[in-house]
């Protein structure tokens, strides 16, 4: 694998590993190709809602695909986040429990509670065993920085706190697309 | 049971009765016949320049992806950046190369990117201050634009709101300069270096007649990169550029087809400052050809004045309407008709009178004309009205008039509030609906009546390397309102049915703005922008300026809650199941539920997926290998009270809605339902299944999560008995709803239907949250399916409940720390 000086693999490979996930050859990937191309460890599907999330990131068509163009960037998220999560699967499990997800939200700068962090874990431990996959720790990430986002463009004073109308929050919500 | 369906039987006969009812009532609104008012498309003739996508983000325009983001750059930050490290700014957004000279084709020569330094000794941002003779034309055809910098130079606040002064090449050089552009409502500052493109040691482009004077040419780069490349350039509308440089409302006209009032419309503009430019048809066959009068075809001149002046003859003394125009080329060709610089006719005019004007007779390119020469020269004027803000309170205060104005912005959602031109009347009134109120006429209005300018303007075209927007062809209608109908909000399809437009846009058309001027009586006034066709996604932003107050607010309905909210409105009955009822969907509980007496959101997907069937999309099967081999769940229970439990969950769901005309469509067969528990009588008892739970199809995770995090109050990420309980309850509501508007039983409903289905169940919505809707739940074609509707319906609910919980001065404003925001939303 050859690797361009921006950390981007040459085109070259690239176009390869997108004819590969490329199977009805449209040009463009949709999101069932990436499902069937991504793997999260087990033998169940990609979180399907994790796909979504991707393909909205570089649709810069807002077509529902990603062309070869910003295929680039989708390929070196997935791999940034694949080595992110391996940094912090310290047991090697293939999944990442309550401790490890604190210390990953910890060095990505949150602050968050305990009850917050079960919160979570509830929310996207898929199997109910305590533990986090691959995919669904890429939602659980994307979400919780959409929504720190949305909640600081409200926060002009930087308090920590928000008081918004009904219609406000109604919007804010419901653009999130999470 | 009997008494329980005789009493559903009547609940449905009422909702019967009361639609008819309202059909009733609302016919007996209608006042004459239906109207047939037909809006025509039209193509502009010629290709707009827009600002391309990737600048817009590049300048900061919020995206609404999730997706990363260009580096907004910050002049200050740059700035001192260059100072520190002693070198000079190279824009890597905006390089010194072929790619920000043209798109469609390499230059003919070899271009040299030059600092100022390397062009003249003593470059100067500004040589003797500014002024219009500083703009000299290039190589390129931007007339349009040196029209319109020309214009700007004749207001010095405006001027300098656009290039801020305190640019030079001496004190804090470093190659970096700013500008501001006006772009949909917002300033934009665009940052630029100073390497500009040169041929043979000289500029190519705009340029100043001091040769040893950047300000012009920096100012041509900056809006060069805002557009993507200098070859956008070629080929706009001083309009466009005007609007750019001040945030103002263009217009333009026909000269052809001049209205009777021109002159009076000229001159109140320049009364406000406005901007004007005028131009002649092109030559087909000769660029920028001249005519005998000594005047330029296909040329942007600048409109410097609009005055009576006196004159007097040895005949007659009186006044006569006159106009002082600029040819943008600065010292060539003027006009050489009558009241040119040589004219005989100036010996007529009063010695302080000439004073007054400022006339002079430098081969400068300035030049009167009588208005009537105007009219018979020029083929087109543009005017650019400028925003209240424009003018400083020293040119208030000497008299200057300003224009009262308002701007909303808008969204065309497909499904939702793009609802095309009144030719589409079924989808027509969801378009987004703005009411003037205009009460005082227009002072020396002899016909009591006011002055009102609409102008709608499209934003943030998609485009295709950088080959202009393709714009939507867009319009708009303006409707009267009496009081009565003002209390309708929004109006609805009948409104529209039988009700004449008093005002629309001259044309629908694809053009970035399309802009109309009218004279209203006092009253309140409907004005609806829109696509020509329905469902076509767009942004916009709509301006009305007045000569005095108008009043503009959104027409559309309150958001809130009230003692409708979690309520359904009569004709959707939901009693409570009676005791043998309930005795049956506790042990259908029970067999799913299995030992912890909770179902998770896997096994209530299982339930909803197999008893909603007939209602899902059908999915889309593709031709590939699926590697979705699910997790693995036991279902038991005992066999006679199982295959009991199965029946009885279509009882569950059936008794709701008996008697309404929507029974027929939720009959379940017993026999699939026992296949559900997987209970085989045949083998003469339970037996343990194992059954998949296909994720791909039917209710997503995320609806069946949300279902369980709606009701669960303790947090325990399952359901108890209860819980279920009133989950099916309220799904058979949303359900029985979803089936009056999907008439065809598609499993799907159009987008426009979205408001009327959540008024059915007691939410009132206005288009902003409606918009967010569609694009989150709908397909592109603006198509809502079952279990999207479901999932909506659960968000609403859960998100009231959430909101309802902070609100606790029941004022509708809540507030939240960091933590209780991302608590309450993720779990949802």
């Amino acid at each position: 694998m050859a690797y361009n000086h921006d950390g981007m693999p040459d085109q070259q490979f690239l176009w390869d590993v997108f004819q590969r996930v490329d199977k009805d050859r449209s040009g463009h990937i949709s999101a069932d190709e990436l499902q069937v191309a991504l793997s999260n460890g087990t033998w169940s599907a990609f979180n399907p809602e994790t796909i979504r999330l991707m393909i909205g990131m570089f649709d810069r068509e807002n077509k529902g695909t990603v062309s070869f163009k910003d295929f680039g960037a989708l390929w070196k998220y997935v791999t940034d986040w694949q080595n992110c999560f391996r940094s912090f699967d310290r047991d090697n499990s293939g999944n990442i429990d309550k401790t490890e997800l604190k210390t990953a939200l910890t060095s990505f700068g949150y602050r968050l509670s305990d009850h917050l962090i079960d919160v979570l874990l509830r929310k996207f431990d898929r199997f109910g065993r305590g533990t986090i996959l691959f995919d669904d720790f890429i939602q659980c990430c994307i979400v919780l920085y959409t929504l720190t986002t949305a909640f600081r463009q409200h926060d002009t004073d930087l308090d920590g706190i928000i008081t918004i109308h009904y219609e406000q929050f109604l919007s804010m919500v419901f653009s999130l697309k999470i | 049971m009997d008494d329980l369906r005789g009493f559903l039987r009547q609940a449905g006969q009422e909702f019967l009765n009361a639609a008819g009812e309202a059909a009733m009532g609302a016919a007996k609104d209608v006042v004459g016949s239906v109207i047939n008012e037909i809006f025509i498309k039209k193509e502009a003739d010629t290709k707009r320049v827009l600002p391309s996508i990737k600048n817009m983000r590049v300048l900061g325009e919020k995206s609404s992806s999730l997706g990363p983001y260009s580096e907004v750059q910050d002049y200050e930050t740059i700035l001192n950046s260059c100072l520190a490290s002693g070198s000079l700014f190279e824009d890597p957004l905006f390089p010194a190369s072929n790619e920000s000279l043209q798109f469609s084709r390499r230059p003919d020569r070899h271009i040299e990117w030059l600092r100022p330094h390397e062009i003249a000794e003593n470059p100067q941002f500004f040589v003797e201050g500014y002024s219009r003779f500083d703009v000299q034309q290039g190589e390129l055809g931007d007339c349009w634009l040196l029209a319109a910098t020309a214009n700007l130079t004749q207001e010095s606040n405006l001027f300098f709101r656009v290039i801020p002064a305190e640019q030079s090449f001496e004190e804090n050089y470093a190659g970096i300069f700013h500008f501001r552009f006006w772009q949909y409502g917002k300033w934009v500052d665009v940052i630029i270096d100073d390497r500009l493109p040169t041929y043979n040691g000289e500029l190519m482009y705009m340029h100043s007649t001091e040769k040893n004077e950047f300000w012009s040419a920096l100012l041509e780069k900056a809006y060069a990169k805002l557009h993507g490349s200098y070859e956008a350039l070629k080929g706009g509308s001083t309009c466009e550029a005007m609007e750019d440089f001040t945030g103002g409302v263009s217009e333009w006209y026909d000269l052809k087809e001049a209205p009777g009032n021109l002159f009076t419309i000229l001159q109140k503009a320049a009364e406000r400052n406005s901007m004007m430019g005028c131009s002649i048809e092109p030559d087909p066959n000769v660029t920028e050809a001249e005519t005998p009068q000594g005047l330029i075809r296909g040329h942007a001149y600048s409109i410097t004045k609009v005055c009576l002046i006196d004159i007097v003859t040895p005949n007659r003394q009186g006044k006569i309407p006159m106009i002082r125009m600029r040819n943008p080329w600065g010292n060539e060709a003027e006009w050489n008709g009558p009241w040119s610089d040589s004219s005989p006719e100036w010996r007529y005019i009063p010695e302080e009178q000439k004073a007054e004007i400022g006339l002079t007779f430098d081969r400068d390119g300035e030049f009167w004309m009588s208005f009537q020469d105007f009219l018979n020269h020029f083929d087109r004027v543009e005017i650019c009205n400028l925003s209240p803000d424009s003018l400083t309170e020293d040119q208030q205060n000497s008299g200057k008039r300003k224009w009262e104005m308002s701007m909303y912005e808008g969204e065309w959602t497909p499904g939702v509030t793009a609802g095309g031109c009144r030719n589409f009347l079924d989808t027509f009134w969801h378009n987004p609906q703005y009411i003037i109120t205009l009460v005082d006429p227009d002072e020396e209005d002899e016909e009591g009546q006011c002055t009102v300018i609409v102008a709608l303007m499209q934003k943030n075209r998609r485009s295709k390397r950088n080959m202009g927007m393709e714009c939507l062809t867009i319009g708009f209608a303006i409707y009267s309102l009496n009081d009565r109908e003002l209390e309708n909000r929004p109006q609805g399809l009948n409104f529209f049915r039988y009700k004449s437009s008093v005002g629309r846009s001259p044309h629908f058309i694809n053009t970035r703005e399309v802009c109309a001027r009218f004279k209203l009586p006092p009253g309140h006034y409907l004005i609806v922008p829109s696509t020509f066709d329905p469902n076509e996604e767009g942004e916009f932003i709509i301006r009305v300026f007045s000569e005095t107050q108008n009043n503009m607010e959104e027409n559309d309905d309150h958001v809130g809650y009230g003692g409708k909210a979690d309520t359904i409105t009569p004709g959707f009955p939901t009693p409570k199941p009676i005791d043998p009822q309930k005795e049956g969907l506790r042990r259908l509980f029970d067999s799913i539920a299995g030992k912890d007496m909770e179902v998770d959101w896997m096994e209530l997907k299982r339930i909803l997926d197999h008893s909603m069937r007939d209602d899902l999309p059908k999915p889309v099967v593709f031709n590939r290998f699926s590697n979705n081999m699910a997790f693995e769940t036991q279902a038991a229970g005992p066999g006679d009270d199982g295959a009991g439990a199965c029946g009885l969950l279509s009882l569950i769901c059936g008794p709701f809605l008996k008697g309404t005309p929507f029974e027929e469509q939720l009959g379940m067969n017993d026999q699939s339902n026992k296949r559900l528990i997987g209970d085989n009588p045949a083998d003469g008892g339970p037996v343990t299944a194992n059954a998949i739970v296909d994720e791909t199809h039917g209710f997503s995770k995320d609806v069946c999560r949300s279902m369980v995090a709606m009701l669960d109050a303790d947090k325990s990420g399952k359901l108890g008995f209860e819980e279920f309980e009133t989950l099916l309850s309220e799904i058979a509501k949303w359900k029985a709803i979803f089936k009056v508007y999907d008439v065809e039983n598609t499993g799907r409903v159009s987008g426009f239907q979205l408001r009327e289905a959540l008024n059915s169940a007691g939410y009132h919505l206005n288009n902003r949250v409606l918009n967010v809707l569609g694009h989150r739940y709908g397909s592109r074609d603006g198509k809502i399916a079952f279990d999207d509707f479901i999932m909506c319906a659960v968000k609403i609910k859960t998100y009231i409940d959430i909101f309802k919980e902070r609100d606790t001065e029941k004022n509708e404003t809540a507030t939240f720390t960091l933590e209780e925001w991302i608590e309450r939303t993720i779990y949802s």
